[in-house]
């Protein structure tokens, strides 16, 4: 049977054409169930709360998206500390996705804790709260990260000072996971980290960890496109600068009439 | 003013849900559509991914 040219390339596995692959299409699947399950256990198995009635179901998503968004900032900073140290493109680029997908989460936390604090406290903000305010310093850290990034300037100077800014912005979560133990505040302490037996239990306690597993999920399958977005625009930039220093080469060769066949 | 409370507890509960699904929702869409635009700026060999 002759060898065409068909066959021949059939088995030459094609590049896609957008971030996806199979893992992050298994990881965009685990995390629809485990979305799904989050979901069910949020509002049909997880009833209303003694205390805080229906406004329970906001901490399911305001406690998960707190505990990843620290999880990525943390990310952030380690691969900010490798970047400085090794200067690859793979540290910053990981820090650059962590980064962004922290400070996302960090303001759905804020967004939260406001629809929470309403019905609960009576307000939506307070300034003098040490938790509320640290809490928005933080993420305004961040949102300076994420505007450094975009700010245009030479790609080696501009990666140097966001892994600054991302580690100096890190030292921060430490104080505001602290600060209701340290100089009280409106808000409430840990619930399940706390010394001695969890605050919540049954079917609340299964939706806030099934909380944790969603956004956890979540944020890895961002993180891996968020990280694949900025790879390609930067091979995107080289490619548009190698066919500009090309199309000058030319120009520059014709005008000394090099390219000319005598 | 029991069920009052209660329809106004689910309005806060909705608006947190509702905006945590379209936030992120709409941030995943737009990298998602970046990544497809820039994917066919870049040659097939750097866009191999594991």
């Amino acid at each position: 049977m002759p060898n065409t040219p068909l066959a021949a390339t059939t088995d030459v596995a094609v590049a896609p054409v957008s971030t996806s692959s199979r893992g992050t299409r298994i990881l965009g699947a685990l995390t629809l169930v485990s979305a799904t399950v989050t979901i069910l256990y949020s509002f049909w198995f997880s009833k209303a709360d003694v205390e805080l009635g229906n406004t329970v179901r906001i901490l399911y998503v305001h406690v998960p998206t707190v505990s990843i968004a620290y999880l990525c900032m943390l990310a952030n900073a380690v691969f900010s500390g490798i970047y400085l140290w090794k200067r690859t493109a793979f540290s910053d680029l990981m820090a650059s996705a962590t980064g962004e997908i922290g400070v996302l989460l960090l303001g759905l936390t804020i967004l939260a804790g406001m629809m929470w604090g309403r019905p609960t406290w009576g307000t939506y903000w307070e300034w003098g709260d040490p938790r509320l305010t640290s809490t928005l310093l933080l993420f305004l850290m961040y949102l300076g990260y994420v505007t450094v990034r975009n700010i245009p300037a030479p790609r080696s100077a501009r990666n140097t000072r966001s892994a600054i800014i991302g580690i100096v912005s890190a030292l921060l979560i430490y104080p505001v996971r602290m600060s209701t133990e340290w100089w009280g505040s409106l808000h409430q302490g840990r619930t399940i980290s706390a010394p001695g037996a969890s605050k919540i239990q049954g079917a609340q306690e299964f939706a806030l960890y099934s909380g944790f597993f969603t956004f956890m999920f979540l944020a890895a399958w961002l993180v891996i496109h968020r990280f694949r977005v900025g790879w390609l625009a930067d091979q995107a930039e080289a490619g548009q600068l190698e066919s500009v220093i090309a199309e000058r080469r030319a120009e520059s060769a014709g005008d000394l009439g090099l390219g000319k066949v005598h | 003013m029991l069920a009052s409370t209660i329809s106004n507890e689910w309005a806060y509960v909705g608006i947190t849900w509702g905006a945590t699904a379209a936030v992120i929702g709409g941030y995943a869409v737009m990298v998602l559509r970046r990544g497809r635009r820039l994917s066919r700026q870049v040659p097939e060999d750097q866009r191999r991914w594991m």
